[in-house]
């Protein structure tokens, strides 16, 4: 049996490491509360970024051509399909989350391999960067430290790039794989493709918008509206990507530390129980020692 | 008469929904006045200077705009921008050394670089404008 000095080492050590994931979690429930409140503040954006599409989509739908929505087939005079494919990745930039980086790891692993070697990965964050530049995976190249200080002009300089990328044909679709929010306790690994945009998902529904239809004006043009509109729509999308990945990692965070905290709390309780024991041990050993020694004399 | 509802958001927040008499809009293609009972429109905005006069009374507001969109309907003006400020937030100072900054890229910058930094320009000098406004 381990000696009481070291059983009480043992037990300070736990305890530390107990403080340290109980400050770890308290941090990351602050930070989730950041993190959901941004969520929550792109909603009316998002709603009114709808609406507008929408009512374009009655007009506009047939006669729209726009580079971000025209996917690379090869035929006529459209871009021809380079084979590529660009693939988003969104890690955090810090571990200690639980699976958080694992899922999406694996996840951008089977769709690599599904692509057969057609796919690119471009990294956000440290740990997705780390373990695909490790792996030897092919990049476009990887952003470190993008959740330190998140904000839109990141989000716009990526959609820039990357919709520049598409629109030069160097791809032929681009998708993102990030972890979705769903609750402070489940995240969800999400595949989504970000461009070639959708019809469907910025024109919306186009019998159901037609229904609600109504004669607007349209300054320049319903085409220059949307000429002005894709691109931002594009921005929007990858900056809630971004948000649902920093709220989720924070979630992550803080169940894995709730955990951590539990098991650490259990693992007192066990050592402190044995080291109790030992010690009653070591005192009834002594006594006993005494009483015979004193039983020795009178004899 | 019955008045104008304009609701201003951004991508971060939704920064005003105020009664009021009149909005003037900066359009793509100029300068937009909307008064209560305006057509249905959309139209896409400049940077520049988004006023309005509240129905409460008091003095006409000013707020920087960054490039957006606009839709009028039923005496609602919905304005979506990527940056908005009012004239009392923005720190004319620093304003226009942001735009001296921007305006001295843009000189340098090569004719392709320059498409994507005009925006941002145009966003500086609304600041510089409104805040003179204040």
């Amino acid at each position: 049996m381990a000696s009481l000095i070291d059983l009480r080492r043992r037990i300070r050590t736990v305890k530390n490491t107990q403080q340290i994931t109980k400050a770890m979690k308290m941090v990351a429930a602050a930070k989730l509360r950041r993190a959901q409140d941004q969520i929550l503040a792109t909603r009316p954006y998002a709603l009114e970024l709808r609406k507008v599409t929408e009512h374009l989509a009655a007009v506009a739908a047939g006669e729209v051509e726009h580079p971000l929505l025209t996917p690379h087939e090869g035929e006529g005079d459209d871009k021809a399909a380079s084979g590529k494919t660009l693939v988003l990745v969104v890690t955090g930039d810090k571990g200690l989350c639980g699976a958080f980086n694992a899922h999406v790891q694996r996840r951008t692993e089977q769709e690599m391999a599904a692509l057969n070697g057609g796919g690119e990965i471009l990294a956000l964050g440290n740990r997705g960067a780390d373990f695909f530049t490790h792996r030897g995976a092919p990049m476009r190249g990887a952003r470190r430290g993008v959740f330190k200080d998140l904000s839109y002009a990141t989000a716009q300089e990526l959609a820039a790039e990357i919709s520049k990328a598409y629109a030069d044909g160097e791809y032929d679709a681009v998708y993102a794989v990030y972890n979705e929010f769903i609750s402070v306790l489940s995240q969800r690994v999400s595949w989504e493709r970000l461009l070639p945009i959708a019809r469907e998902d910025v024109l919306g529904d186009e019998d159901a918008s037609a229904n609600g239809h109504r004669d607007y004006l349209y300054e320049p043009s319903e085409a220059e509206i949307l000429n002005e509109l894709l691109p931002r729509f594009v921005t929007f999308q990858i900056y809630r990507v971004l948000l649902e990945s920093q709220a989720a990692e924070h979630a992550a965070r803080m169940t894995a530390m709730d955990s951590a905290t539990k098991n650490a709390g259990e693992l007192i309780d066990t050592l402190t129980l044995q080291y109790n024991r030992s010690r009653q041990a070591e005192i009834t050993t002594e006594l006993i020692e005494v009483v015979s020694g004193a039983n020795a004399l009178e004899g | 008469m019955a008045g104008l509802n304009l609701i201003l958001v951004t991508h971060a927040e939704k920064l005003l929904e105020i009664e009021c008499s009149d909005v003037g809009l900066p359009g793509r293609k100029g300068d937009m006045g909307i008064l209560p009972g305006h057509a249905a429109l959309i139209s896409t905005l400049r940077p520049g200077e988004l006023s309005y006069q509240p129905a409460d009374g008091g003095a006409r507001r000013f707020v920087a705009v960054a490039p957006g969109f606009c839709e009028v309907a039923d005496d609602t003006v919905t304005v979506l921008t990527e940056t908005a400020e009012p004239a009392e937030d923005i720190d004319a100072a620093a304003a226009t050394t942001e735009r001296d900054e921007l305006a001295a890229e843009y000189a340098r910058a090569s004719f392709e670089d320059q498409a994507g930094l005009k925006d941002r320009v145009d966003t500086a000098q609304a600041r510089v404008d409104v805040a003179s406004r204040a």
